[in-house]
Parts: structure tokens; sequence; C-alpha cells
């Protein structure tokens, strides 16, 4: 019986190879835990194919919300060319700006449906500010790829729909020891066969400046909430 | 050398003084230096509190400073972009505000972006990137810390947009210009110093100078001890400081700290004045209390000196200076006491001088005194030419006046005496008591009649009859007189002339005699028979004779009295009457008694061989009555002779009797027990009376023969002896006469009943062989006075 089934699972790996190898897409789950087993989220993975035409930037959007003096999503990957709505959902005003290199601006963002867009169409990493909130931190991970993902909070991201071939895998994360995105995998190889991995990143410790006043979050978003909606 | 009282009590008080003093003072010392080390103490802990603070408020001050440049958003999008132009003029501008010493933008790896000096000059900093590690860590980091070899208070601060894109630090030197600011605020001395593993590198002081020794020493102090705590000493050029070490908050381990420190100059100036105020007081009543002590010793001591002055002028003899203390206190008693004690000294000197010169009983002057105002006029009469007279006069018999009436009577009579020749003399005259009744007169510078009549007038006062009581005495006095210079060139020849020339007198009966030229020779003569007497009974020169003595009721001569003889080898038959009183005086007698008594009885024996039963009659002199032992020897020689003491008569003058009438009364009385009759000698010479003689164990009375000699002519005297014999007869006693010469005497005598006649006229004294033939023949024939001597004689 145990043989048998050593024989099947050996067939079932062979036959994704040739799947990979012969037909169009696979899909690649990970998982990242900071190296002691605690999952890491808001990581983000992204494949970039090796040899591969780049990609042409697609017209895509996303949207950064400001929501309980925070950005929302704390860490928003996109593909080079997305635009990303900036709306409010708070009752105050908060002023975002970036002096990343990858995308500078400066957004007045008042109460109220006044959402702005910015294009982010160079890849890099954009660090969002508050000018009004000095702890409200938000990033918009700008990716010269189409394959990328972020981590949940249990530390998993998938990608489904990976064209057979070479790539290289990044990880990035905003505590990640030196800001730039860490390539993980030098050559993953895609078939057609769903592929794992697990991965480990070692983080700074979290910057206390950056997490918003406790007091100041609750009495706010509570009280907001109702005129909100 | 011992130091005198005064130099004593002063130095005492002063130094007694001076102790209290120097202890106030020590105390005082030992206080201030106590009270300026605790302030020491304390201004250098509240100066490290100041400094603390002042430290905390620059601190906080750059704090702010870098706040205020990290949350403008311009700053922070000039150092996002690169912005340097921008970022320069912040920094400047802020550094500015606050004086910065320094301000340094870095990016988050530690490269310098921007660095700026107090004048907003490019400075250049080597040691951010260590700095920025703890600082990373921190997040916020105030410290102190060394860069580029100097110290500074630095803030440290990162950069955010939103998160950390640079790191910004803000400071301020530690130079002098803070520890000159730190001094003014604090009153200390403040010097910054940074402590490294080797020793204490860099200093930045307010100290005055320092020179390379202080520096190293007080950087080596810093490190090798927590000077932290208690301040210690530590000495900079001429001054003390009380020194503490303050270590840096926000310093590396303390490596980085301020030596503060405060003079010991100025914890004691406080104290200084009071100090000199102090000293100057000590001095200021040291001065007080060694005039007070030398007051005071001179106030006690001048009149125990002025005492001891008196003392010793007393002690050389000058009494005349009272002790000049005039004060109320013991002192002034004291020296009344000295005055009064000098004075009874004075006097009692002066008593003992008059002692010395004066006598006694008579107040006149004495035998020295005389020999010296002797002395002295024999000078003066020798310088002079002058001469001068010694007159020595005595009263005769007066011993038996003495004896008789007692010693009361005779000194009353001495003093009357002198007072009487005092009075008889001039005032210039000396008169002195030369011992017992003997004065001595002196008279100078008179010659011829003028002395003769002073010696009469002297002669005349010395005879008038003394009035004693009731009883007038009447005295014979003698006198002799010797003159300077014919009669002696020395007061003990002058002396020992009128004395020879008082002896003549007395002897020739005469009331005055002045000194013949050879007397002395006399003298002489008589003090050499003295020595000749005493070999005079071992020599057998001795003699006795006896005179028969006529028993008138019987007409036979059972008696003989014994009289001795001196043959003197030289100057041949000696009487009696010459030398018994030479062996009275020189105390023979004794020896002269015991040999006649012996000799006597002797006799008596030989005589009753020969059948002669002849009573022998002795004289005793007054000095054998003085000796008890003459009992004894008495019968001792009768029984050895076997001789019947009853023919045994001792005769005793009067004046031996009242000698020592007691004593003598003894003496007769046991004399009596011998069995030996007993005789009173030349009875009615002396003062005694028949009633005296009642109390006398006598058998017998010689009446003397002054008056027997005379009877025949003098009818006074044939009274004087018929009532003598028939008064003794009335008192039961035989009476014997001496000096019968012829017969009418002895026809009166017996006429007159008397007993026994003694005389030339019965016979002279005889020499031994003689007088036993002479007895051996009368006993034969009964006496008739014409024809008896013949008779014997012839037979
Ligand atoms: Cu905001």
């Amino acid at each position: 019986m145990a043989a048998r089934s050593v024989g099947r699972r050996l067939l079932i790996v062979g036959c994704i190879f040739f799947l990979a190898a012969a037909a169009q897409a696979a899909e690649i789950r990970v998982r990242v835990d900071d190296g002691a087993g605690a999952p890491v989220a808001d990581a983000v993975l992204s494949l970039n194919r090796v040899g591969g035409t780049p990609t042409t930037p697609r017209k895509a959007s996303a949207t950064m919300d400001q929501h309980d003096l925070r950005f929302a999503p704390f860490v928003l990957p996109v593909q080079a060319g997305t635009t990303v709505t900036f709306p409010n959902s708070d009752n105050v005003r908060h002023q975002v700006y970036s002096f990343s290199a990858s995308k500078r601006f400066q957004l007045s963002l008042y109460t109220g449906n006044h959402a702005s867009t910015v294009l982010f169409d160079q890849p890099g990493i954009v660090t969002l500010g508050c000018n009004i909130h000095d702890w409200m931190v938000g990033y918009v991970v700008v990716l010269d790829t189409p394959y990328f993902a972020k981590t949940a909070a249990d530390g998993s991201a998938s990608i489904a729909n990976l064209p057979a071939g070479e790539y290289v895998v990044h990880l990035w994360h905003p505590r990640i020891e030196d800001a730039t995105s860490q390539v993980v995998e030098q050559h993953l190889v895609v078939a057609g066969a769903p592929l794992q991995r697990d991965f480990h990143l070692h983080l700074r410790a979290p910057d206390q400046s950056n997490m918003p006043p406790a007091g100041l979050e609750m009495g706010l978003g509570h009280r907001m909430r109702p005129h909100g909606t | 050398m011992e130091l005198r009282f005064r130099t004593r009590m002063t130095v005492l008080l002063l130094a007694l003084f001076a102790l209290v003093q120097m202890s106030t003072f020590l105390a005082f010392y030992v206080a201030t230096r106590q009270s300026a080390v605790s302030q020491a103490q304390t201004r250098l802990e509240s100066g490290a509190r100041v400094f603390t603070s002042l430290m905390d408020a620059r601190g906080a001050q750059l704090l702010d400073a870098v706040q205020l440049i990290t949350s403008d958003f311009g700053f922070r999008q000039a150092v996002a972009t690169g912005d340097t132009p921008t970022i320069h003029s912040v920094l400047y501008n802020q550094g500015h505000r606050i004086q910065a010493d320094i301000v340094v933008l870095s990016d988050l790896q530690g490269h310098v972006v921007a660095s700026l000096d107090a004048r907003g000059q490019p400075l250049h900093v080597d040691s951010w990137t260590t700095l920025l590690q703890r600082a990373e860590h921190d997040r916020q980091w105030s410290t102190v810390s060394m860069i580029d070899g100097r110290p500074y208070q630095l803030v440290i601060v990162p950069v955010k947009a939103p998160t950390d894109i640079a790191w910004l630090g803000m400071g301020f030197a530690l130079d002098e210009k803070l520890a000159r600011n730190l001094k003014d605020l604090t009153r200390l001395e403040v010097t910054f110093v940074a402590r490294k593993s080797q020793g204490a590198s860099w200093l930045q002081s307010t100290l005055p100078a320092m020179n390379a020794n202080e520096g190293a020493s007080l950087l080596s102090l810093v490190s090798t001890t927590s000077v932290s705590g208690a301040p210690v000493l530590f000495r900079v050029g001429p001054a003390d400081y009380f020194t503490l070490w303050q270590p840096l908050k926000g310093s590396d381990t303390g490596q980085l700290g301020a030596v503060l420190q405060f003079s010991r100059e100025g914890a004691l100036s406080a104290y200084k004045s009071l100090e000199r105020e102090l000293v100057l007081i000590a001095v200021l009543s040291l001065i007080a209390s060694l005039a007070g002590g030398l007051w005071l010793s001179r106030h006690v001591t001048r009149p125990v000196s002025r005492l001891a002055v008196a003392v010793r002028r007393i002690e050389q003899g000058n009494y005349d200076t009272d002790v000049g203390v005039d004060r109320e206190d013991e002192l002034g008693d004291l020296a009344d006491s000295f005055n009064r004690m000098q004075r009874g000294i004075a006097q009692r000197e002066q008593q003992i001088a008059h002692q010395a010169h004066h006598d006694s009983l008579t107040s006149l002057p004495n035998r020295a005194s005389l020999q010296e105002r002797l002395d002295q006029a024999i000078e003066n009469a020798k310088a002079n030419g002058h001469t001068l007279a010694v007159l020595m006069l005595d009263i005769d018999r007066f011993k038996e006046i003495n004896d008789t009436m007692g010693h009361a009577i005779g000194d009353r009579v001495l003093i009357e005496m002198g007072r009487r020749l005092r009075e008889s003399l001039d005032i210039g005259d000396m008169l002195a008591r030369f011992g017992g009744d003997e004065f001595v007169v002196l008279i100078e510078g008179r010659v011829g009649a003028e002395l003769d009549r002073a010696a009469e007038a002297l002669c005349q006062a010395a005879t008038l009859p003394i009035r004693i009581d009731a009883m007038e005495l009447f005295l014979d006095t003698s006198l002799g007189m010797a003159i300077y210079p014919q009669h002696g060139a020395t007061a003990e020849e002058l002396l020992r002339r009128a004395d020879i020339a008082m002896y003549d007198a007395k002897q020739s009966h005469l009331r005055m005699q002045i000194y013949q030229p050879g007397r002395d020779a006399m003298h002489l003569y008589r003090l050499s028979l003295v020595n000749d007497l005493r070999r005079a009974i071992p020599n057998g020169e001795l003699e006795l004779y006896y005179q028969p003595k006529l028993n008138l009721l019987t007409r036979r001569v059972d008696h003989v009295e014994a009289l001795v003889r001196w043959n003197h080898p030289q100057h041949g038959l000696i009487p009696p009457m010459e030398f018994v009183p030479l062996a009275e005086y020189s105390g023979i007698i004794r020896m002269l008694t015991d040999w006649v008594m012996h000799e006597v009885i002797r006799q008596c024996a030989a005589w009753s061989d020969q059948d002669l039963e002849i009573g022998v009659a002795l004289n005793l002199s007054a000095m054998d009555l003085s000796c008890g032992e003459l009992p004894e020897v008495l019968n001792g020689y009768l029984a050895k002779y076997a001789v019947d003491p009853s023919r045994l008569i001792l005769e005793v003058t009067e004046t031996a009797v009242m000698r020592d009438a007691v004593y003598a009364l003894e003496v007769l009385n046991r004399l009596r027990d011998c069995g030996v009759q007993l005789a009173i000698d030349d009875f009615g010479t002396g003062y005694s009376s028949l009633s005296h003689l009642k109390r006398l164990p006598v058998n017998e009375l010689k009446i003397d023969k002054s008056f027997v000699l005379s009877m025949a002519e003098d009818s006074d005297d044939a009274v004087i002896v018929r009532s003598t014999i028939e008064l003794a007869h009335n008192m039961g006693l035989k009476v014997v006469a001496e000096g019968v010469e012829d017969t009418r005497t002895l026809d009166m005598l017996h006429g007159y009943h008397c007993d026994v006649a003694q005389g030339f006229l019965i016979s002279r004294p005889l020499p031994e062989k003689e007088a036993t033939r002479w007895l051996q023949r009368s006993q034969n024939v009964p006496f008739e006075a014409c024809d008896w001597d013949e008779e014997l004689s012839e037979a």
C-alpha cells in the first residue's frame, strides 16, 4: 500500500512538471515568518520573469484609504502604471505626502469624497506620510511585474496563473533590514505544477513613533463612524 | 635661677589668661573650620544641583530646538529631497537661535550631510557613526560626549518622513564660556574633565591658573578616586579648594564630568574678619591682664618686699625704722605685727644688753662692763697723760650678815650700799658691783686731795648705819685703792692691787688703804702658802701644840686645847691665824681637820697609856660642819684607839654654826650622839645671841679672849664676861675663858664662877713631849698662880 502511494505521488509530480512545461500556468503559495515561527503580515511577494519580455504597464487602479487615522491598507502593492485613489474615510483632514524618489506628491485630503488619484508609473517603494498626523505611515509598493501578492495576517500569500518559466522571487516588508526588497529565490522555475515555499524575513523592531496614539484612535474611531456612514 | 615671686605671679596670671584666650580662640578656630567645611560641602552640593539642573535645562533647550527642526515639514522635505542649501539654512537658523555649538545632520548610515559650528562654519565630525549606534538604540538621545576631542552636550534625534530618513544632532560645547557661566551661577570653580581609561585627559577650568603638575594631580585625583560624595581638599597654587566630582548625566559611564571647587579662603573669608577681631580682642585683653597682673603683683609683693627689707634691717640690728605698709588687709596686719615684733626685739635686746652689763640685784654695772670701761679709761689716760684711780670696797664679814640674817637681808644691804655709794660719787665716776660684797669705783682725772676727798666721801657713805625694817646695822667696810699709772698699767693689775690694798686695810683695821708697792708680793706669798699647805701633812710639817686648860673648881688641869702649828721649811713657824683661813679658802681644811682629829685621838690613847686621862679640845671649821661624814670618821678613830669619846671636845665658832644652820645643827647632833663634848668658840665676836645657842647641843661656851684680855681694866667687858657666864650657867653650859694672862683676871673669873680658864697665865701651848711632861708634873700639884709656872718648870 505504501509502495503504491509513493509511486502515485511521483507520478503526480512528474505530471505537474510535464504539465508546466507543456501547459500555460501554475500557482505559487508562500508562507512568510520572522524566523522564529511568527507569521509576517504585509510582506509583499513579487516574481520577476527571467528573460521574459517586460510586460507593459497595465492600466489598473487601486485604492489607498485613510481610515481611523491610518492608511488602509498599510501596504499596497501595485504594478507600475497603476492609478491609486486616495479617498478619506475619516472626518478629519489628512495631508498625504511622499518624498520617495519613485513618486513624490502631496495631497490635501479634505473630509468627504474629494478623492484624489495618483499615478504610480515608476517601480519603487513609496512611503506615505501625513503632514497632519505624524504617526501615519503607509506604503505603496510599485512593482514592475504583474505577479505579486501580499501576505495575510497568517503570513500566507499566493499567486495563481503563473506562466511557466523562470522567475526571481522578491520579498519586501516595511521593517525589512535594508529597506529594499530582498531576493529570496533567484531561480524559481514555474512549470504547470503549483509551488509551495516557506520564507523567513528578519525584521526590525516596529517603530513606536509610527503607531497612532492609542486613545486617539479609539476616540476618533468610535465617534466618527456614525458620521462616516 | 629662682624667679621672684612677683614675676612668677605675673607670669602665672598671664599664662592662665593666655590659656583661656587660646582655648577660646582654638574652639573658635576649630568651630569655624568645621563650619567652613560643612559650608563648603553645602555650597558644593547645592552647586552640584544647580549645575545638574542647568545642564538639564540646556538639554531640554536642545531637545526643543531639534524637535522644532524635525517637525518642520519643509525641513523634512529638504532632507528627503537632499535640498542641501535649505538644510543648511534651517540648521544654521535654529542652531544660531539657541547658540548651539554643534549641529549635525547625517543619513541613516551615518554619513554626515551637514555639520555646523556656532558660527555656521562647516565642522568636521569624525566620530558620528559611533554616536549614532547609541542614538539608534535610544532614538532620542541626550548625551555628553566627546566629539573630535572636545566635550559636547548633545541631543540626537531621527528625522522622520514619516519613517527615519536622517539623524539630526545638536549640542552645546562644554567650554570655558560654560564653565564661567556656571561659576557665575554657583560661585564655584568649575573644571570640566574627561576621563579615559588611561587617566583623565582633558580639562577646561575656571581656576585662575593651574600649572602642569597641579593639572596632572587634579586629573589623577579625578581618575583614581570617586570624588563624588564628601568633598576633599585640593591645593591649586597658593590656595586650597574643597573639591567635588560631579559626573555628567548621559556621559558614557561617567567619563565626563565637572570638578566643582570651593576655595577654602572663600569658606573662611566670612570668619576672617571675626577671627581678626577676636585676635585683636585677645591681644588687648592680654595687655590689659598684663597690666592688671603687674599692678596686682606689685600691690601684693611691694609690701612683702618692704617686709623683706625690714627683716634684713632687723637682722643687722637696726630697729628704728617701722615697716611702711599702710594697709587695712592681712599684709597691713602683718606689717603692724612686724613693727611690734621689732620694738619687742629692740626692748629685749636692750634688756639683755643691760643684763649683760649690769648686775641684776643692784642694777649697777657688772664686772664685765667695769672691765670694758676700765680698759677704755686706761687707753684714754695713756693717750692724755691722765691718771685714774681704782677703788675696791667690801663689807667686812658680810658673809656673817648673810648667814645670820638671811640672804634677803643681805641683798637689801647690798642694794642700799650700792645706792649710797653711787650717791656719794660724781656722775662721771663709775661704780660697779664687782662680785659678792665687793664694789669697785673708777675715778678718772682726779689726783691728790681731790681723789682723797672722793675716797673719804665713799668711806663715810659706806659706814653710815643701814636701817632695815626695825634693825639698824653698823657695817665696817674696807677700801683699797690703786692708781694708774704708778700702781699698774693694766686693768687686771690695777684691780688686783686695789684688792691687795683692800685686804691690807682689812688686816690693819683701817677703813682705807692705798696700795703699797711690793704688797702684791705678799699676796703671791699667800698663794704659794696654799700650795705648800697641800704638801705639809704628807711631809710631816704640821705639829700639834697643846695648851692646858685649868679647871677653876678643882684647880687642876684635866683638859688641853690642841692647836696646830705649821713648821714651814723656808718660812719657819706659821701661826694658824695665817694658814687656817688659807686652808678654809682652798678646801685643804678637811684634810687638816682629819689629821688633827686622828692626831688628837692617838694622843689621848697615848696619854691614857701614861695614866693621863686628859680631855682634849680641838677646833672645827665652818666647812667641817658642812661635811656629813665627820661623825663616822670621828667614830672610826675613837674606836681605833679605844678612846672615851667624852674626853673629846669639839670647838666650833658661832659663825660656823650660823652659816648653814640647819645642816650644821644636824651634824652637831650626830657628833653629840658620838658621845663627844661640843663647845662654842670665840663667843661674843659674832652676831649670835645666847638664846640662839639654846637650840644647839653644846656643852661649853668659850668666851673670846678679846673680852677676857681687857676685863681686868674694862668694866664693860667684865660685865659682859660675867653676865655671859651667868647666862651660860643658867642654860647648863660650862664656860671657858680664853686669854687669861694675869692672876687678877683669873681671880675675877673664879669670882664669877667661870668653869675653866685658859691662857698664858696657866701655860702657853706646848709641843707634845713638853705637854706630856707638863701634864704629868701638874697632876700632883694644884694650881697656884703665883708660883705654879715656876714650880712646874722646875719640876
Ligand atoms: Cu492625516
